[in-house]
């Protein structure tokens, strides 16, 4: 187990800068994820932590080591991929245990390993079968074997669940962090899917155009994005934003709707151009609220999703009620001033940073 | 397969209407080819259709053991030997050379190369003439076993059948056996070879089959007939005072008969390894 100390790296690719000047620090036997949209380097940043791409400024440490020119195997570091990348040609066994032949480890220690990580993964029965016959989720367990029977000192994930269907990724997460739960292995696990990074996460790492857009613990970034693009990136569906200005303790839209502040807020500054954000989760029904036209409305039985238009501008809500609405009608919200955000309009950046914007309990 | 046996009759009668004049038009000049070997040229002339020889007689077999002052058992070695020694030398060197191509294409040079062998299918074969005879001599292989080897081991088709698998096998496996600690050479023969054992098989084949009926590259590198194959013999029965028929025919049977017979225990093979380099498995 180790520590991964990632300072000021930078990435270029030719004239591209995929990666400018990344800084995290993983704590021994974190579980961090790294989460973006696609192109934001995070899947870069991992392979420059493994070994596999170079580093074009910056340093990286794992444990005491700068390992910027360390090859891969010399940086005690399992790597599991989308695609899981088995051996095709060797069985499960032969798979999880050919970085240990390599190593030249006794057949007895071997056949120890295996049996353990096996055990661990439950895939006993399944040793001396091929790759091409076994599931998805079979393959991506062998994949994760391979990883274990290493004992790392670092576990790299690269969306090893991307390619599984959408139930047996559910229970792989859970799997995957009962194995972290297991081992206490620093790991760095990247994915695109918000969903998984909060749910998985000691701690997430949203990335966004070769930068850290802000770090920190699944709940703080849902209660107190640092800026417009954690707060749209994080949560699900996504945040609402209207552009508008204070005035008077109160946002006022670009197209005259108007939600009171808390006091805290509306000292951001009388006449200041903002974007109010608020969660479609974080409206509730108000017969005196504000009046929203609905576009849209998809029951999932659980709650309610509506599509809606408030003043022209497009909102989204999910409502714990079943509503009888249908499209073309109108239904009231209202928001809670203390759950509202604020962000600078020019650069996105949070403008309250006092206390957490919390759901009520 | 499974539902060839449970389609139509009608489908299958159809099918087999169209399958058999295309068997029976290519199987055809082939029993003719047989049935001609044991026929003297004036009964092939007097009467060409015969489906059945008049006699069955062998002794053209014995007629045909010296051909152009060498022996026929020497044309026959000739051509065992060249064909296997440039399946093996080609084998070898275009699977290498692809795996480089793919693993470090932006080494100098290798998009030339790639290109080049592309030119080499377009180009007609027989402009190869001069430059060839003239690569060789500065060589000094003229004349020589190497000469010949070395030039029918070099295929395109061979390379790019290679190359076309290398390419398909997924990045991400040669980098878990970099991350595995396997060292360049480990990867090579641990991982990559062992996986391109179809597609070797077939490339082995293909080459075998292709440069079993090359003529043109053995007589050009020949300086004498004792470096010969059974197919340029072949030709030369084909002399300027007229051809000898059952002897031709009696000769082709020797060239084709164990090539066709190695290829159809070896089809399923080939169509496997073709199809696998086609579609990414």
């Amino acid at each position: 187990m180790a520590t991964v100390r990632i300072s000021e790296v930078h990435k270029r690719f030719e004239a591209t800068e995929v990666l400018r000047g990344v800084s995290v620090d993983v704590a021994d036997g974190e579980f961090l994820v790294l989460v973006g949209p696609s192109g934001c380097g995070k899947s870069t940043l991992l392979r420059m932590i493994a070994g596999l791409e170079t580093i074009s400024a910056g340093e990286i440490r794992i444990g005491e080591r700068i390992v910027n020119d360390v090859p891969p195997k010399e940086r005690d570091i399992a790597m599991v991929f989308q695609n899981y990348a088995l051996y095709p040609h060797m069985s499960v066994a032969d798979n999880m245990a050919f970085a240990l032949k390599l190593r030249g480890a006794s057949q007895a220690e071997i056949t120890e390993r295996v049996g353990r990580a096996a055990a661990i993964l439950g895939l006993g029965d399944l040793l001396g079968r091929f790759p091409r016959q076994l599931s998805g989720g079979q393959r991506q367990r062998v994949a994760m074997g391979r990883a274990i029977v290493r004992d790392p000192r670092v576990f790299l994930f690269d969306e090893p669940l991307s390619n599984l269907d959408a139930k047996l990724r559910v229970s792989m997460r859970a799997e995957i962090k009962d194995l972290h739960r297991k081992l206490a292995t620093t790991t760095i696990y990247v994915t695109h899917d918000q969903i998984e990074a909060m749910s998985m996460a000691d701690r997430i790492v949203v990335m966004h155009d070769g930068i850290v857009e802000q770090i920190g613990a699944p709940l703080d970034l849902y209660d107190r994005p640092a800026n417009r693009f954690v707060a749209g990136f994080i949560g699900s569906p996504a945040m609402n934003f209207v552009e508008g200005r204070i005035e008077g303790g109160r946002f006022v839209s670009t197209r005259g709707l108007a939600v009171p502040l808390a006091p805290d807020r509306g000292a951001a500054g009388d006449g200041r151009r903002v974007v109010l954000g608020f969660r479609p989760e974080h409206v509730r029904l108000d017969p005196e609220g504000i009046p929203i036209e609905v576009t849209v409305i998809e029951p999932t039985g659980s709650e309610t999703h509506l599509m809606a238009s408030a003043a022209g501008h497009p909102v989204t809500c999910v409502l714990r009620e079943r509503l009888a609405a249908g499209p073309g009608e109108t239904v009231r919200i209202a928001l809670d001033p203390a759950l509202v955000h604020l962000f600078d309009a020019d650069d996105g950046h949070r403008l309250v940073t006092g206390e957490p914007v919390r759901a009520p309990l | 397969m499974n539902g060839v046996g449970r389609t139509h009759p009608l489908l299958r009668f159809a099918a087999w209407a169209v399958a058999l004049p295309v068997a029976v038009l290519f199987l055809y000049p082939y029993w003719w080819m047989m049935v001609s070997a044991l026929r003297s040229t004036r009964e092939i002339m007097s009467a060409p259709l015969r489906l059945l020889p008049e006699r069955l007689d062998l002794s053209i077999f014995s007629e045909i053991s010296r051909i152009g002052g060498v022996e026929l058992w020497r044309y026959a070695l000739n051509s065992v030997a060249i064909t296997g020694a440039s399946t093996v030398v080609g084998v070898v060197v275009t699977a290498l050379g692809a795996y480089a191509l793919v693993r470090k294409p932006k080494l100098p040079g290798f998009a030339v190369l790639r290109w080049g062998f592309l030119v080499a299918i377009m180009y007609p074969y027989m402009l190869l003439v001069i430059p060839v005879y003239l690569v060789m001599y500065r060589l000094g292989l003229l004349g020589s076993y190497s000469g010949i080897v070395l030039f029918l081991a070099l295929g395109p088709i061979q390379f790019f059948l290679f190359e076309q698998f290398f390419r398909a096998i997924p990045k991400e496996v040669i980098e878990a056996a970099v991350i595995d600690g396997a060292s360049e050479a480990q990867i090579l023969f641990r991982i990559v070879l062992p996986m391109a054992a179809p597609v070797t098989a077939t490339v082995a084949l293909i080459t075998f089959l292709i440069n079993w009926a090359q003529w043109f590259p053995v007589m050009l590198i020949s300086t004498t007939p004792d470096t010969y194959t059974l197919p340029v013999a072949l030709l030369s029965m084909n002399g300027e005072l007229g051809a000898n028929f059952q002897g031709i025919m009696a000769l082709a049977v020797l060239v084709t008969l164990p090539i066709a017979v190695l290829f159809l225990l070896a089809q399923k093979r080939v169509m496997a390894g073709m199809a696998a380099g086609a579609v990414k498995g």
